[in-house]
C-alpha cells in the first residue's frame, strides 16, 4: 500500500521536472532565435516619459501586510475545517459542536476586525 | 527501494541547502525564496513518509501563506544591512541560548523515543486501513478537543494582536458608504419643477 | 531493477504527455474563442484570418513571440526575472495532474486531490510576486501586491466553498467527489457556493471585472509590464491554463465531472472526458461573456467583496450545511 501510493507522487515529481523543462525549454527556443541589440534606453525601468525619480522598491501601505495576517489566520480555520468536513459523519454531536465553539470564537475575532474598519479599504 | 532513497537524499540536500542558504544569503528577499524552497522540500518528506495531509497543509499554510507574509514584509521594510550587522554581536549569547534550549528539546525527545519506547507508541494514530486525513479527523475534535479549542483561542488572540499592533484607521478620510449608497432614492436629490415661461426658478435652501 | 526504473519514468513522461498536449492546444484553442465571444458581444468579427475561421491564430502568435527580443531590464534581478514566468506556466500546468477525466482515466489519483489543487493554486501568487520584484520597476511592483492581495483575499473563500462541498462527500479524492454526484450535481442544492466559486475563480485568476492587477489605465500592464518575448507569452499561457483548470475544478466540484447529466441511453454513450470538456468548455464562456460585458472593480470595491461579503456567506453556508446534514443524518460514512 505504502509503495503504490508513493508510486502516485512519483508521477507528480516527473510531471514537475517536465513542466519545469517545457517552460526553459520555450524561453531557450526564443533565445536562440530573437535579435539583439541592446541599448540604455530599452533596458532602462519602465517610467512614462521622465526618468524614474526614486527607486522601485518602495515603501507600501501596511495594511497589505495586515491582509497577510488576516488570511494566515483563516487559512488555518479552514485547514482545520478539511479533516472535520471529511469525517464529520463518524463524529457525532461532540465533533460537530466543538466545531461550532471554535468557528463561534473565531467569528467574534472576524466582528471585531469588521467594528474596528480593518476590513475597509481606503 | 532505491529510488526511494534517492528521492529522499534528493530532498534532504534540498532542505538543509536551502536552509544554510536562508542564514548565508546577502539579499533578505532571497532569504525567503529560499525558505520557501525549504517547506516545499520539507513538505515533500513528509509526504514521503506516508503524512499526506500534513504534507499539503505544509504546502498551503507555510508556503502559501506565512512566506508570503516574510515576503511583504521583507519588501516593506527594505533592511538596511550595515545597519542590522552592528548589532550583530550583541545578539550572539542570546541566540545561542535560544539553539540550546531547542537541542535539549530535541535529546530530550530522542532520549524518550529510544529509551522508553511505550511512551510515544500509545499515543499513536497512524492507521493504515484508513486515510491519515481521516484518522486525524477522528482524533483532534473529540480525543484532543481541549488543544483543539485552545488553538481556536490563540487564533483569536492573533487576529486582534495583529490588529491592535498594525492598524490605524485614518480619520481624514472620506470613506464610501454603501448602504445609504444604494439606499438612495431619486426624490431625495431630484425635484421636477414645472418652470413657467419667462418666469426663473427659484431654488429654495 | 534499473530497467524497471527507466520503464515507469518513461511510462509516466508517456502519460504526462498524452495529457500536457491536449492542454497545451486546449489553451490555445481557449484564447481564439475568448477573443471570438468578446468580438461576438461587441459586434465585432474577432480573429478570423488565419486558418480556417481563424483557429491558427494564436499559433501564429505564438511563432510572433519567439522572433521577439528578449529584454531584461539593467536593474532588474536576471536569475529570478527569469525564473517567474517559469514557475507561473510550471504552477498552472502542474495542477493538471490529479484532474480526472473518468472514472479509471487520469494521470494520478492522490487521496488528497482536491487539497493538492488547493495548495498548487495558492503557490500560484509566487510567479506573480517573483516577477515584480525581480523587474526592479514600479509598477509592476505595484501591480504584484495588487494581485497578491487579491488572490490571497479569494482563497479563503474558495477554501470555504470546496468545505461545503466536502461536507456532502467525505473524502478528498477527485474521483469519490465526482461519484458522490451521481444522483444529483452539487451545483443544484450547493446554487449560493458554485455562484460564489465562479465569481472567485475570476478574481483568483485576475480576469475582468476583477483583473486590476493590470489595469491599463493606472499599472500599464501590471507585473508583466518588463517582459518581452516568450517570457511574456509564459505569463499568459499559464494565465490561460490556471483559467482552465478554474474551469475543471468547478465542473468537478458542482457540475458532476465526467458523469453525463441524465444516466439514458443517448447520453450515457458519450465517452466520459467529451462531457467534462463540454462542462469546462461552457463555464470558459461564461468566464469570456463576463469579460465582454461587466465593468472593472475598484481594489476597494473587490476587497469588500471578498472579505466582507464572500468570506461571511460561505462560512455561514457551511454551518448551514453541516447542521441539516447533520440534523437529518444525511452525511457520508
Amino acid at each position: 500500500m505504502e509503495t503504490e501510493f508513493l508510486r502516485d507522487y512519483a508521477t507528480i515529481l516527473i510531471f514537475l521536472f517536465i513542466s519545469i523543462g517545457l517552460g526553459f525549454g520555450f524561453i531557450f527556443v526564443n533565445f536562440l532565435f530573437s535579435p539583439s541589440n541592446p541599448d540604455t534606453e530599452k533596458l532602462s525601468a519602465y517610467e512614462c516619459g521622465f526618468e524614474a525619480f526614486s527607486d522601485s522598491r518602495m515603501k507600501f501601505d501596511v495594511r497589505f501586510y495586515l491582509v497577510a495576517i488576516l488570511f494566515i489566520i483563516f487559512d488555518l480555520e479552514v485547514a482545520f475545517l478539511f479533516p472535520w468536513a471529511v469525517t464529520l459523519g463518524q463524529l457525532g454531536p461532540l465533533g460537530f459542536w466543538s466545531m461550532m465553539i471554535f468557528l463561534t470564537v473565531l467569528t467574534i475575532g472576524f466582528i471585531y476586525e469588521w467594528k474596528k474598519g480593518a476590513l475597509d479599504w481606503e | 527501494m532505491l529510488a526511494h532513497s534517492i528521492i529522499f537524499y534528493f530532498f534532504s540536500f534540498i532542505t538543509i541547502a536551502s536552509s544554510l542558504m536562508v542564514i548565508a544569503s546577502k539579499n533578505t528577499v532571497h532569504a525567503v525564496f529560499f525558505l520557501i524552497l525549504d517547506f516545499v522540500s520539507i513538505s515533500s518528506l513528509f509526504i514521503m513518509l506516508g503524512a499526506e495531509f500534513l504534507g499539503m497543509l505544509t504546502l498551503i499554510v507555510y508556503v502559501g501563506a506565512v512566506a508570503v507574509l516574510f515576503l511583504f514584509v521583507v519588501m516593506m521594510i527594505n533592511v538596511n544591512f550595515s545597519e542590522l550587522k552592528s548589532g550583530f554581536l550583541e545578539y550572539i549569547p542570546f541566540g545561542l541560548l535560544i539553539g540550546l534550549v531547542i537541542l535539549l528539546e530535541l535529546g530530550m525527545m530522542i532520549a524518550t523515543w529510544k529509551y522508553k519506547p511505550d511512551f510515544v507508541v500509545s499515543n499513536s494514530i497512524v492507521n493504515k486501513t484508513i486515510t491519515n486525513t481521516e484518522s486525524l479527523g477522528l482524533v483532534i475534535y473529540t480525543d484532543y478537543i481541549f488543544f483543539f479549542q485552545l488553538s481556536g483561542f490563540i487564533l483569536l488572540v492573533a487576529m486582534i494582536g495583529a490588529i491592535v499592533l498594525t492598524f490605524r484607521r485614518k480619520e481624514s478620510l472620506r470613506r464610501q458608504d454603501i448602504t445609504t449608497q444604494v439606499s438612495r432614492e431619486r426624490t431625495d436629490s431630484v425635484e421636477l419643477i414645472e418652470v413657467k415661461q419667462s418666469e426663473g426658478v427659484k431654488i429654495n435652501d | 531493477m534499473m530497467s524497471e526504473y527507466l520503464n515507469i519514468i518513461l511510462f509516466d513522461s508517456l502519460k504526462i504527455l498524452a495529457l500536457l498536449i491536449p492542454v497545451l492546444i486546449a489553451v490555445a484553442l481557449i484564447v481564439w474563442v475568448d477573443r471570438r465571444v468578446w468580438g461576438l458581444v461587441q459586434l465585432r468579427k474577432g480573429p478570423n484570418v488565419v486558418g480556417p475561421f481563424g483557429l491558427f491564430q494564436t499559433v501564429a502568435d505564438a511563432l510572433k513571440y519567439i522572433f521577439k527580443e528578449i529584454i531584461i531590464p539593467a536593474g532588474a534581478n536576471k536569475i529570478i526575472f527569469i525564473l517567474a514566468p517559469v514557475v507561473t506556466m510550471s504552477l498552472a500546468l502542474l495542477a493538471w495532474a490529479v484532474i480526472p477525466f473518468g472514472e479509471n482515466l487520469y494521470v494520478t489519483n492522490i487521496n488528497v486531490g482536491i487539497l493538492y489543487l488547493f495548495a498548487v493554486s495558492s503557490l500560484g501568487v509566487y510567479g506573480i510576486i517573483m516577477a515584480g520584484w525581480a523587474s526592479n520597476s514600479k509598477y509592476p511592483f505595484l501591480g504584484a501586491l495588487r494581485s497578491a492581495a487579491q488572490m490571497v483575499s479569494y482563497e479563503v473563500s474558495i477554501g470555504l466553498v470546496i468545505i461545503n462541498v466536502l461536507l456532502c462527500v467525505g473524502s478528498l479524492n477527485l474521483v469519490d467527489i465526482v461519484i458522490a454526484q451521481k444522483n444529483i450535481w452539487f451545483a443544484i442544492p450547493l446554487f449560493p457556493m458554485f455562484v460564489i466559486f465562479f465569481i472567485s475563480a475570476l478574481a483568483e485568476t485576475n480576469r475582468p471585472p476583477f483583473d486590476l492587477p493590470e489595469a491599463e489605465a493606472e499599472l500599464v500592464s501590471g507585473y508583466q509590464t518588463e517582459y518581452s518575448g516568450m517570457m511574456y507569452a509564459l505569463f499568459w499561457l499559464g494565465e490561460y491554463a490556471n483559467i482552465l483548470l478554474m474551469c475543471a475544478l468547478g465542473s468537478i466540484l458542482f457540475l458532476g465531472g465526467w458523469l453525463s447529466p441524465l444516466d439514458i441511453a443517448p447520453f450515457n454513450l458519450i465517452p466520459s472526458p467529451i462531457w467534462l470538456i463540454l462542462k469546462i468548455l461552457l463555464l470558459f464562456i461564461l468566464f469570456a461573456l463576463v469579460k465582454a460585458i461587466v465593468p472593472r472593480y475598484r481594489y476597494d470595491q473587490l476587497m469588500r467583496l471578498g472579505w466582507k461579503v464572500f468570506l461571511p456567506l460561505s462560512l455561514f453556508w457551511v454551518v448551514l450545511t453541516s447542521g441539516f446534514l447533520f440534523y437529518f443524518d444525511l452525511l457520508p460514512n
